[in-house]
């Protein structure tokens, strides 16, 4: 069941950078975010998988498709995919050796739990703070786009 | 041993984003690898809270959540504007904002 979820969810982010239909595109970042979600499944936990459903398929992936339905095919070649899978891998390899070796010995790390503990749990209203305004910001934009329209 | 596959799968899918931001030419794709990378923070985040502590991970998944919902909220309405005003989607000819 990982390596199900793994395989497709990495596919589906390669294929959104090789397919030059930007429908197809968003349906392939939709298909990553349920492979996250199938992801949280199988670290049992049911609410976060939902909730996952519920807010980047249902919300954002809606909001992509009905906004890129604005343009049908890229007509350039918009991304060197040899380059974008060599890259990442080269990126990839050095942080996970790098940082997840380094959680399974014993040694003190980033993802341990002390330093996870102290660093979040102090700072959780700052992330409801950031939250909102960011959502400020995005119904702003909406807003003065509107205007900008409205005036030309 | 299960916690280093969730980990490595979400720095895979990590610098796929990092590296698409820093390739593509197309802006939207340029949004969209934007949500890969805060993707892979959630999946990240779940999987260390689950398995390293027990804590309340669902305030900091509704602040990467509401990141990810504003940015795209904002770059579609740039993006329809953008179609509607027949400019290309090419970041490099992107100079041409100069004329708005």
């Amino acid at each position: 069941m990982f390596c199900a979820s793994a395989i497709i969810g990495v596919a589906a982010a390669f294929y959104i950078f090789r397919t030059s239909n930007m429908i197809h595109a968003m349906i392939a970042f939709a298909t990553v975010a349920v492979a996250v979600s199938m992801l949280m499944l199988i670290l049992e936990l049911p609410l976060l998988a939902l909730l996952q459903l519920f807010i980047m398929i249902g919300g954002i992936s809606t909001y992509m498709f009905v906004g890129a339905s604005s343009e049908k095919l890229s007509k350039f070649k918009h991304t060197n995919f040899l380059l974008l899978v060599t890259l990442a891998f080269i990126i990839a390899i050095p942080l996970i050796y790098g940082l997840a070796m380094g959680s399974s010995g014993n040694s003190q790390n980033l993802l341990s739990s002390t330093m996870l503990n102290s660093y979040v749990s102090s700072d959780l209203p700052f992330f409801y703070l950031i939250a909102m305004m960011l959502f400020g910001v995005g119904i702003g934009s909406i807003v003065i786009m509107k205007k900008l329209v409205a005036g030309k | 041993m299960i916690l280093l596959y969730f980990i490595a799968l979400s720095f895979m899918i990590f610098s796929i984003g990092i590296v698409a931001a820093a390739t593509t030419r197309h802006f939207l794709l340029m949004i969209i690898s934007v949500e890969i990378i805060i993707s892979a923070a959630i999946l990240l985040s779940v999987a260390t809270f689950s398995y390293i502590t027990p804590g309340d991970i669902l305030s900091l998944l509704f602040a990467l959540w509401a990141v990810a919902a504003s940015e795209i909220m904002g770059m579609i309405v740039i993006y329809r504007y953008m179609c509607k005003s027949e400019m290309s989607m090419d970041v490099r000819k992107l100079f041409k904002l100069q004329d708005w």
